[in-house]
């Protein structure tokens, strides 16, 4: 093994920057804490507080309410951004236009995606959706309030619709267009040349695209803080919020932390492996 | 990933180690390839929920020197985006000119992330606040934590500043231990405010002293949904700040309390109900709109916009009801009191109030804020410049020997009288804790809020107040423990 004397100082600095806040979340995590509370610091408890955490039916409501959040707005935004990517990769006239406008919503702050939803499309009484179903004579929803999972999952897919689009336009563009043309000698229809070929070699583009769209969401926030909070909304970070700036309670949060670190891990590696192995069939197509 | 957020309270000079939680942001950038993508992504969350702290921070680092060079010394201010304070950033141009050794620099914040900052920056000494805007919940836990400074010596010095004529229910909540935290700069009750033109229109009569069954009744027979016109607006989000502000006067009226002298909940029991199902009743019948997620800004739009007949909330609401420039039905409003059922020494006692905290360095300079803004002449400084509706309302009792005022503000006098009626310390029976809007201990913002969830939730989910009240009892039955053990350490 090479040592690579230049690079220890960085890699020491990376790892304090990096590494020592975890520890000192897992050392908090072992303690009893309350800010407001224990007037003495924190109180070494052992592993109660995970022991207490499983027990919780606040938890596991808010580790039900992520998986719901994020299984349907990564579905949603999936077969949209499929949708859009299967149009914009077509010529016509003022594509680049349409990509650009189509990129927008992914470029918008989340916190401002919120609040916009919340008060301009889907307010009860000035909000667009609201007018535009008033039309055809639908009478007025309480989105936020009524269907306060779906009003979330709706943002969501508008926001991250655009980031499937990417990858998966990606994909299509690297598909050989003269296999789809001898498909098409061969008389294939369309949507057999869709299913057979393009779908094949799109899949690890869907892959990748459901993976990192499934970290990025589970981790959602704004949405669930500006536009609906509530039980029914309350997912793993806004929870862990709240025990740890509503309820100060560092050592119960910092167990929670750890928890949805563990989770997001497990995704990030299954992600990464995706990756990789990605990088390596194109490297393979192109030599 | 909000916690990873390391430079959002640790650059400020009074950070101690343990400022905050990180979480996986760290571990995670060493090892991934999208590691810069998802840097980018948790910089916008952080964004989105400490936009302010970053920009405090960054503040403090520049002024952490008591005093700058030429003499004059910039204090940071943390208000809430309540009406009052509106009117108090308007104004601080006259400060700056009264006291031209002092420069202001604010904060402003929505209530409930106010309260979320706050807390978090005391907690951990890392305030980057001179000035802090908090409530009467938070004077007396945050002063025994030893977060606030006390201000008997500055009274003691200030004699033009008449802490006398601060009205006595609202100065004694501001104190711990017979010392002074805070300067009161406007102090509330809740009332009924109703439109009149609309009640004379329709051949209504609002009771001088209406119960929760008559607001029931009147709500049914002047809503119009057809007008877009609903019975009642009342604050109704998962908040304790939002509706536990309304359903909590509306359990005392029922002779419900929290916890009885055992400390065992007694938010099943049938009072406390009778209480979760009345108000249940008026927000999903008469109602405004999506009253789920309504808070006190969404119902003064409602109300001000017509679209409500019936508004129970803050008396300090009257100030933007009668005010033009945001009503349209200024002069049409009947202000009555507080809804009574069994119990009539319910109604909530409120107030916005300036502290400076512990850690200040330059509180010489943050107490020239205070008793600039809770002065006598502040009163009469908003009267003449901003009108006379928006004066501070019951902080003072010469404010309502001011003729202007009492002709301005028709809520007036329906505004001092329930404040001298709110009590904190009186309940239904006997109870182990204080307060009539929110409880005196220092987890009620978790409980109350985790409570608020499920009366919030009902609203839609059509639960019954009985299931919402065995709910909210399970929550507190977590933290009876705890309350008992704080409130006995006392």
């Amino acid at each position: 093994m090479k040592v690579a004397l230049p690079l220890y100082p960085t890699m020491i600095v990376v790892l304090l920057v990096s590494q020592l806040p975890f520890l000192l979340t897992l050392w908090y995590s072992l303690n009893d804490w309350n800010l407001a509370t224990s007037q003495d610091g924190p109180e070494f408890i052992g592993l109660a507080n995970y022991a207490e955490i499983f027990t919780e039916p606040e938890f596991l409501q808010a580790a039900g309410n992520t998986a719901i959040m994020t299984v349907g707005a990564v579905l949603i935004s999936f077969i949209v951004g499929l949708l859009l990517a299967l149009l914009v990769n077509r010529e016509f006239r003022g594509r680049g236009v349409v990509r650009t406008l189509l990129i927008i919503p992914f470029l918008v702050l989340p916190a401002a995606t919120a609040l916009l939803w919340k008060n301009t499309m889907l307010g009860t009484t000035y909000g667009i959706v609201n007018w535009v179903i008033g039309l055809v004579g639908i009478p007025p929803v309480d989105w936020l309030g009524q269907h306060p999972m779906l009003s979330v999952i709706i943002i969501l897919s508008w926001q991250w619709s655009p980031f499937f689009m990417l990858i998966l336009l990606a994909g299509l563009q690297s598909e050989d267009p003269s296999i789809i043309e001898a498909a098409k000698v061969d008389g294939a229809r369309s949507f057999d040349r869709f299913r057979y070929l393009t779908w094949r070699h799109l899949r690890p583009y869907s892959e990748l695209s459901v993976v990192l769209g499934s970290i990025y969401i589970i981790q959602t926030f704004d949405a669930v803080y500006l536009a609906a909070q509530g039980s029914a909304t309350t997912n793993l970070p806004y929870y862990l919020y709240q025990r740890a700036f509503r309820g100060l309670e560092i050592g119960q949060a910092s167990a929670m932390a750890v928890i949805v670190l563990i989770a997001t891990l497990i995704i990030a590696s299954i992600g990464l492996r995706v990756a990789s192995n990605l990088l390596k069939s194109t490297e393979g197509r192109a030599s | 990933m909000i916690f990873g957020n390391p430079s959002t309270t640790s650059s400020s000079p009074n950070a101690r180690r343990h400022t905050m939680p990180p979480t996986e942001e760290g571990q995670f950038m060493t090892k991934s390839s999208p590691a810069a993508l998802r840097r980018y992504r948790a910089v916008a969350v952080v964004g989105g929920i400490a936009a302010s702290a970053l920009a405090v921070s960054g503040c403090t680092a520049s002024t952490s020197t008591p005093d700058s060079s030429d003499g004059v010394t910039t204090i940071t201010v943390a208000t809430a985006a309540v009406p009052q304070f509106d009117d108090i950033r308007e104004l601080t141009p006259q400060f700056e000119e009264a006291y031209p050794d002092v420069k202001v620099e604010y904060v402003n914040l929505p209530e409930d992330q106010l309260r979320d900052q706050l807390t978090q920056g005391v907690a951990t000494g890392s305030s980057p606040f001179d000035v802090v805007s908090i409530g009467p919940l938070e004077v007396p836990l945050w002063a025994q934590n030893e977060w606030l400074a006390p201000i008997d010596d500055y009274l003691a010095e200030d004699t033009e500043f008449d802490e006398g004529d601060i009205i006595p229910a609202v100065a004694s909540g501001l104190t711990l231990n017979d010392q002074q935290y805070a300067v009161p700069i406007s102090a509330e009750s809740s009332m009924l405010m109703y439109r009149q033109d609309l009640f004379d229109a329709a051949g209504l009569q609002m009771p001088e002293k209406p119960t929760w069954a008559d607001v029931a009744q009147l709500a049914e027979q002047i809503q119009d949904p057809s007008q877009n016109l609903a019975g009642i607006c009342l604050r109704g989000d998962a908040s304790w700040g939002a509706s536990m502000a309304a359903l909590n006067p509306m359990i005392n009226a029922f002779g419900g309390i929290w916890y009885d002298e055992d400390w065992n909940p007694q938010l099943s029991s049938p009072e406390s109900v009778a209480a979760i199902d009345a108000y249940l009743n008026l927000q999903r019948n008469y109602g405004v709109p999506g009253s789920s997620t309504a808070g006190f800004p969404e119902c003064l739009t409602a109300f001000t916009q017509g679209q409500a007949a019936m508004w129970f909330d803050a008396t300090s609401a009257g100030a933007s009801v009668e005010n033009p420039e945001v009503s349209s039905v200024v002069g049409q409003v009947g202000y009555a009191p507080a809804p009574v059922d069994s119990w009539d020494g319910n109604g909530w006692l409120w107030s916005w109030n300036l502290a400076i905290t512990s850690t200040s360095e330059k509180q010489d300079a943050a107490w020239k804020y205070l008793s600039f803004f809770g002065s006598k002449d502040y009163v009469k400084l908003v009267g003449e410049e901003l009108g006379w509706e928006r004066a501070p309302s019951a902080t003072r009792a010469s404010t309502y020997q001011i003729p202007e005022y009492m002709e301005a503000a028709p809520f007036a006098q329906t505004s001092l009288d329930m404040v001298d009626l709110a009590d904190p310390t009186q309940h239904p029976s006997e109870t182990p804790y204080d307060g009539i809007l929110f409880l005196l201990l220092p987890a009620y913002q978790d409980f109350g809020t985790q409570v608020a969830k499920e009366v919030s939730d009902a609203i839609t989910s059509g639960a019954s107040g009985a299931e919402v009240g065995a709910a909210a009892d399970a929550i507190l039955a977590r933290f009876a423990e705890d309350n008992r053990e704080w409130a006995d350490g006392e």
